[in-house]
């Protein structure tokens, strides 16, 4: 197992520095970062765009920039993964990306977390209800949910709950769902029972929102693999037993289902990452999807390397927890 | 009318003298339709038997008679869609209609399952220790380390070696063999009355259903339970029931003492499958006689006698009228027997008196050149005789002119080694397993050479590296004095056209989205010799191999397994004829 799994982390390195390489040329041809500072009226002093395009490294080709950005050998210190840094940014001079990315990173890892969570739990829920109950009323009706929830685009739909929301506290009088901002400024102020309530507002309905299409498709995966097991012989065979049915779908369906709906998650996160970007603008939070908006705004392209390193990781991350996970559940599954 | 209303007054007589002290599961009238799209299907129609304690059942009969719905029935493991009628009493208690709570008290208690496929019959995520324990725990609260004990026990007496080791494993560390001796310990758990067996051994090698046998004797020893063994090999009725009951299209046609229906049978189909049945001890010259044509589709069954279509000795109260499950009196009329008789032989055939002592080869020879359907039985019958001379089937290869001249395969000294790799970072390799050491053969033309063996001894990929789908360690293989384990891919593919294989599985080795047709003129195509005449050789195939020519714009899965490897022959025959 650890043999596999440093197996796994070493062969992760090729597949991210490929990856970043294709980032990094598309981020360098999409655009310069100093078009607007160049295009400013008055014109600017060249001097000013000079020091800019220095400060930026835009002085230097683009491959001396990827290595550049990579070690950081020749650079001003501001610069290079391999010491830490993740480059200047062209939002400002003290703009420090690393600090931004980590402090925005828990205000969106609470919401991903919440909404996988909430998805996996709903899922298989709804994914076994189906399943037992194929082609009843219960089944058309859950499948109806899944397939309209998988249709709606999640801007639309977070607008929709957003006003649902607006409507809901008017109608009771007090602002029972916070629907602007992600209340960590709120929270400084709670303690105990209050920071409780005081998530709940805030997250409830983002969390509906950016749950909502991962929910959908994920329940009929579970659907399927457990209408697969349920017709399964060991299934037969754990009925012929004498097994109670709750017995027999709790223990022998329910627990081989599982096991695709890991790979099925995994892959899922990186869906999950997108969909903060709509969530979190539309819900006005200062995570990592309105950090992305931002730098894609302002030409930034070493915050947006940072963001793509960082949700590239976690994407390669998620699925090797998944392969592992597979080994436990699984001990038809063996890692050399 | 007149007929029902005769059935149903002797159906009471009948049912007053079935004697009742030692019978375990007593089956009346027992029938199962499924609800489908297509309007309902009648998969079992009015099956009745009676079994005693100890006493041994067989049920036979081919894929989709309805023998494995009928026990499916009586253990309640039928789908929503299926309504079951009749009565199936497990001691006296009527077990039809229970609810699931109620019938999982019988299961697994009285009465127990096992099923046809070891491979698929236990769940692979716990190990075999946990599933025998189970199902103690699930009628007996012993705790779980009696229960453990239990299921060591029984390990030993269904002959598993070191079952302290087995315990622990999962599934996929045990073999086919061993896995079905798990379930068998498992059927034992509580000391059931009855065990239903649906064709336990038809998943195994030769050599493991024997082992499976002898444990499922034991298992019958051990707790005195009487067995339903459903099967569709003769060979293993044979030896291991006291009676048989032949199935077909959803309902009983013949019963009686296993040697009465093995030797005498009263009705055409259980003759036919005898006839069906290679020998060992037959003339080698004599070929087996098929039943042509196919089981009757449950969504068309015929009016009268279901096997009427099939059936060589078919008259027109055949075609009309269903007859009844009856015995022949003294004066060869045919008469109800009491279903509690364990002598009775009774069979469903208008004409069973007629049957006498004929032997399969007179009744079905006849049929099997003629070809299943009268319309276009004597076009295709020629079309056969020209083509097909020498079927492997029939062993005559060796006898009509072959034997003789030079080998066109020859193979020296054949290895073919698979890697075993370290369980390391770089996964070095650290050893070989030899799959194929050193085999050399000849084949001459028209020869039928068979390779035998237990499965993983290396049949298959002896046949693979023939046909150079894998690559071999080293060894020579000649083809008409070419080396054709020197020739590069390219160069191989000229010659595929005269060296074909039907594989095994005719379920996974047909792709489903191609037509019969498109796959058979697949081969055609690639060796260009199609020109525009693809469409009647494939004609010519299908009939060739028994199959209605306007079918080939069918997809394989309208199609059943039998029909499917016909197909996998055809599309192997060689493209052109003539060498």
């Amino acid at each position: 197992m650890l043999v596999y799994t440093v197996r796994r982390v070493l062969g992760a390195i090729p597949v991210l520095l490929l990856a970043s390489v294709l980032t990094f040329v598309l981020i360098d041809v999409s655009g310069d970062p100093l078009a607007n500072l160049r295009v400013m009226q008055p014109p600017p002093d060249p001097e000013v765009i000079q020091l800019q395009e220095e400060r930026l490294y835009l002085d230097r080709s683009m491959p001396e920039r990827y290595w550049l950005w990579i070690t950081g050998i020749g650079g001003n210190g501001d610069i290079g993964l391999l010491q830490g840094e993740f480059g200047p940014s062209t939002q400002s001079a003290t703009y420090d990306i690393g600090a931004n990315i980590a402090e925005r990173l828990g205000v969106t890892l609470r919401l991903v977390g919440a909404a996988t969570v909430f998805a996996i739990g709903l899922a298989v829920l709804t994914g076994v209800v189906s399943a037992m109950r194929q082609y009843s009323k219960l089944d058309y009706t859950l499948t109806f949910v899944g397939f309209l929830a998988l249709a709606m685009p999640t801007f639309w739909f977070a607008g929709i709950v957003q006003q649902a929301g607006v409507g809901f506290n008017e109608l009771l009088g007090t602002q029972f769902f916070a629907t602007v901002g992600d209340g960590t400024y709120q929270a400084q102020s709670e303690s105990g029972f209050g920071l409780v309530t005081n998530a709940l507002a805030y997250m409830t309905l983002p969390t509906i929102v950016l749950m909502l299409t991962s929910f959908a498709s994920w329940s009929r995966y579970q659907r399927t693999s457990m209408l697969e097991v349920l017709n399964s012989d060991y299934v037969r065979l754990a009925r012929a037993k004498g097994l109670p049915n709750r017995v027999v779908v709790r223990r022998h369906a329910l627990r081989t289902a599982l096991i695709p709906l890991t790979t099925v998650v995994a892959v899922g996160m990186a869906a999950i990452i997108d969909g903060t970007v709509l969530t979190e603008r539309v819900f006005q939070w200062r995570g990592l999807g309105e950090f992305f908006i931002q730098a894609v705004a302002a030409n930034d392209s070493f915050a947006l390397m940072a963001w793509l390193m960082l949700s590239g990781t976690t994407v390669i991350l998620a699925n090797l927890i998944a392969d592992l996970l597979y080994g436990v559940l699984d001990p038809r599954i063996r890692y050399e | 009318m007149t007929a029902t209303d005769a059935t149903n007054s002797d159906k009471e007589t009948r049912e007053a003298t079935v004697e009742r002290d030692d019978v375990v599961l007593e089956v009346n009238d027992l029938s199962v339709t499924f609800q489908s799209d297509d309007g309902p299907l009648q998969a079992v129609r009015e099956v009745s038997y009676v079994l005693r304690a100890g006493e041994a059942l067989g049920i036979v009969g081919e894929s989709g008679s309805g023998k494995s719905v009928t026990s499916m029935a009586i253990m309640g493991l039928l789908p929503r869609n299926a309504r079951v009628t009749g009565s199936a009493r497990v001691l006296g208690q009527e077990v039809v209609g229970l609810t699931d709570a109620q019938i999982s008290k019988v299961r697994g208690e009285r009465i127990a399952m096992i099923f046809q496929d070891p491979l698929t019959s236990l769940n692979p995520v716990y190990t075999v220790g946990y599933q025998i324990a189970e199902a103690v725990l699930a009628h007996r609260n012993v705790g779980r380390a009696k229960a453990m004990d239990r299921a060591l026990e029984l390990l030993e007496l269904v002959g598993i070696p070191h079952p302290e080791q087995r315990l622990k494993q999962y599934p996929h560390e045990l073999s086919g063999g061993m896995r079905q001796r798990v379930v068998i310990a498992i059927a034992m758990a509580n000391d059931p009355d009855v065990i239903i067996a649906d064709e336990p051994t038809t998943a195994l090698d030769v050599t493991v259903q024997a082992q499976v046998l002898e444990a499922l004797n034991a298992a019958r020893r051990e707790t005195g339970a009487a067995l339903v063994l459903i099967t569709h090999d003769l060979g293993v009725v044979a030896g291991n029931v006291d009676r048989v009951a032949v199935m077909y299209g959803g309902r009983i046609v013949e019963s009686g003492p296993v040697e009465e229906v093995f030797y005498r049978p009263r009705m055409p189909y259980a003759l036919g499958l005898l006839g069906s049945l290679p020998r060992l001890d037959a003339d080698r010259r004599e070929r087996l006689t098929p039943i042509m044509g196919t089981p009757p589709s449950l969504n068309a069954m015929p009016p009268g006698c279901s096997f009427a279509p099939r059936c060589p000795m078919a008259r027109t109260r055949c075609h009309e009228e269903e007859p009844l499950l009856l015995k022949l009196d003294e004066r060869g009329d045919r008469v109800w027997a009491d279903v509690g008789d364990p002598e009775a032989h009774s069979a469903a055939c208008h004409f069973s008196a007629e049957l006498g002592e004929s032997t399969p080869a007179d009744l079905f020879r006849a049929e099997s050149v003629a070809g299943p359907d009268t319309e276009v039985g004597t076009e295709r019958g020629s079309a056969r005789e020209e083509a097909t001379d020498p079927p492997a089937v029939d062993g005559t290869g060796a006898d009509s002119g072959a034997g003789g001249g030079e080998p066109i395969l020859t193979v020296t000294d054949l290895v073919k080694n698979f890697p075993i790799r370290s369980k390391g970072l770089l996964r070095r390799k650290i050893g070989e397993v030899q799959a194929v050491s050193g085999i050399s053969l000849d084949l001459r033309e028209k020869e039928t050479l068979a390779l035998v063996g237990e499965s993983g001894c290396g049949k298959s990929t002896t046949a693979r590296l023939l046909l150079q789908l894998i690559r071999r360690t080293s060894g020579e293989v000649h083809y008409r004095g070419q080396p054709l384990h020197a020739l590069t891919p390219r160069q191989m593919r000229p010659l595929r056209r005269d060296l074909q294989i039907v594989f095994q599985d005719p379920f996974a080795s047909l792709d489903p989205r191609m037509t019969v047709a498109d796959i058979i003129a697949e081969p055609l195509r690639v060796h260009r010799e199609g020109n525009g005449k693809s469409r009647r050789r494939v004609a010519e195939l299908l009939e060739l191999v028994g199959l209605n020519p306007e079918h080939g714009s069918r997809y394989p899965h309208e199609f059943s397994g039998g029909q499917r490897q016909r197909i996998g022959v055809a599309r192997a025959w060689r493209s052109t004829r003539g060498c």
